[in-house]
């Protein structure tokens, strides 16, 4: 096709819309794929393979073809981009992963999970971010992604049911009683050491372990009998609880100097 | 009451591994502002392209100074992405051999205008439209809170408005840093339990809803300098018997913690570091 490339590109559409000209169809195309795997790629993460994503672009660049006007003078990448790009994000959205947090970043979290035990154990200490990527053959951001979802938790509100060391279902506000004598409880001089009452075992025992012990999250890991990444799960949540009942001291003290 | 409208503004180094920070920037508005996940992705995808084109046609040679400007309105998410090089025939080439990035850009955005900025470089200025229309109202701005801008140096130096948008965008960007500057998985885990205490902090102690934070990282060191918060709250975080147990974790887990008045306050200067753990090979 040495002598079509210097064909007009606008030529070439008119042979091929007109009069259905398979050879400048296939000129076109081969003209504007790199276009499509460009867009594709701006696309592909670690969900959506490339190879999945250039047929959807390429499919879109037929499209396009197939629907421009050569008359209306502007150039068919300006109108390309726009129907290939829609034609990627209507693929998203027929996969529903762009409307809720996806059952893949779930997934992905788990694999990072696993690849990072699987590291840890063949050099003896924790990768690196970097480490995990190139061995889970994914960009940093989409480790840093999987993470955020590996360390997501719901944070522990006083009325969430929770178990305690005996296996019984209660909620927090349930163990402190009445509102007011909640407050009675945590009373001013609290320490870290006086709050961890309102922990689990496990998770008094984690933040003990990482707080006054001063082990790493993977030494932790080790003694306990769980993932790092389940350390880091756990001491979220303890410490998230922490936090809401230092806010609770200072809301009541604040009523209390409010009212007196 | 007077309606703010949130708004953030990024400056970084036009590095290629300045494009993680951005795009880790724009992931962690999506919780606090409500972005629906495909606005996001729009904003995102745009938004690094307008990066990328700075960062090879603004700066051919070594990196320069990078802006990036969001206006969260009620209907619509303004962008403004500004450089200082030669303007903006350097930057966006004359229409007819135009790049795919800026295709990108006029495809994704509602509107997009490639322009000389006023007082030399270029700016790409973009808009998307929400359709959620949900956006949560933003708080009051309290009168005459809202200080000059304070002068940092870092990395990335992110500026907020209001404090509530701290949470979201000082752990991602810091995480972000964190994985560039080789972080094991462990001591990256306590960086998260490091920025929500900082967040927590913030929230109680913060000078005024205008907020910002510097993020330096290198070799296994990370550097945040955070603030302005109110004269003397920094003495609530000493990891001694008064301590406060939401902010004690940030005392022990951080290499060093100290609290540098400035002007308007205090800032809260945090060092975080990686040993190389004794069992490397």
């Amino acid at each position: 096709m040495q002598t079509a490339a210097r064909v007009d590109a606008n030529e070439l559409f008119v042979r091929w819309q007109k009069y259905g000209d398979q050879r400048a169809s296939e000129e076109l195309v081969t003209r504007y794929l790199p276009l499509a795997r460009k867009l594709a790629r701006r696309y592909t993460g670690a969900r959506e393979p490339f190879a999945d994503l250039i047929q959807v672009a390429s499919l879109g660049l037929v499209k396009a073809m197939d629907r421009f006007d050569p008359e209306r003078g502007t150039g068919f990448s300006s109108y390309a981009v726009p129907t290939i790009v829609g034609e990627l994000k209507r693929y998203f959205r027929d996969l529903g992963w762009s409307v809720h947090v996806p059952r893949g970043a779930q997934e992905m979290a788990l694999k990072v999970e696993e690849a990072q035990q699987e590291l840890t154990s063949r050099s003896g200490r924790p990768p690196t971010i970097n480490e995990l990527a190139e061995f889970m053959e994914l960009s940093v951001e989409d480790v840093l992604d999987a993470l955020e979802t590996a360390a997501a938790h719901h944070s522990v509100s006083l009325d969430a049911p929770r178990t305690d060391d005996e296996g019984d279902s209660t909620s927090l506000a349930d163990m402190f009683g009445e509102e007011d004598e909640r407050y009675e409880l945590v009373d001013d001089t609290l320490t870290i050491e006086a709050a961890m009452r309102f922990l689990s075992a496990r998770e008094r025992r984690v933040v003990t372990l990482r707080f006054v012990e001063d082990l790493t999250q993977s030494q932790i890991a080790e003694e306990v009998g769980v993932s790092q990444m389940q350390v880091s799960r756990i001491l979220r949540g303890a410490l998230e609880r922490l936090r809401e009942l230092t806010r609770s001291r200072r809301q009541s003290e604040r009523r209390r100097a409010l009212s007196g | 009451m007077s309606e703010a409208t949130p708004t953030i503004r990024l400056q970084l180094q036009s590095r290629p591994e300045s494009l993680t920070l951005v795009r880790a920037m724009l992931a962690g508005l999506a919780i606090p502002l409500a972005l629906e996940p495909e606005l996001l992705g729009d904003v995102k995808t745009a938004v690094s392209e307008a990066c990328n084109n700075v960062v090879i046609h603004a700066y051919p040679d070594q990196p320069g100074p990078l802006r990036v400007d969001l206006a969260l309105e009620r209907e619509e998410v303004a962008v403004v992405v500004r450089d200082h090089g030669g303007g903006i025939g350097d930057t966006a080439p004359a229409e007819g051999r135009m790049s795919v990035g800026l295709a990108l850009i006029r495809t994704l955005a509602e509107r997009a205008e490639f322009r000389d900025a006023p007082g030399g470089g270029a700016e790409v200025r973009m808009t998307f439209t929400r359709r959620d229309s949900v956006a949560p109202p933003p708080p009051p701005a309290p009168a005459g809170a809202v200080g000059p801008a304070l002068q940092l140096d870092g990395d990335a130096v992110v500026t907020l408005y209001p404090v509530s948008l701290l949470p979201g965008l000082l752990g991602r960007v810091a995480r972000a840093a964190a994985a560039g500057a080789r972080f094991s998985v462990d001591r990256f885990s306590d960086l998260h339990l490091i920025s929500d205490a900082i967040a927590a902090y913030a929230e109680s102690a913060a000078a005024t809803e205008e907020l910002s934070f510097a993020v330096r990282a290198a070799d296994r060191r990370l550097e945040l300098l955070v603030g302005p918060f109110r004269p003397g709250s920094g003495a609530r975080l000493e990891p001694d018997a008064a301590a406060d147990p939401a902010f004690a974790p940030l005392a022990l887990l951080a290499d060093e913690l100290v609290s540098e008045p400035v002007e308007n306050g205090e800032m809260l200067r945090v060092l975080v570091v990686d040993p190389r753990p004794a069992s490397a090979q």
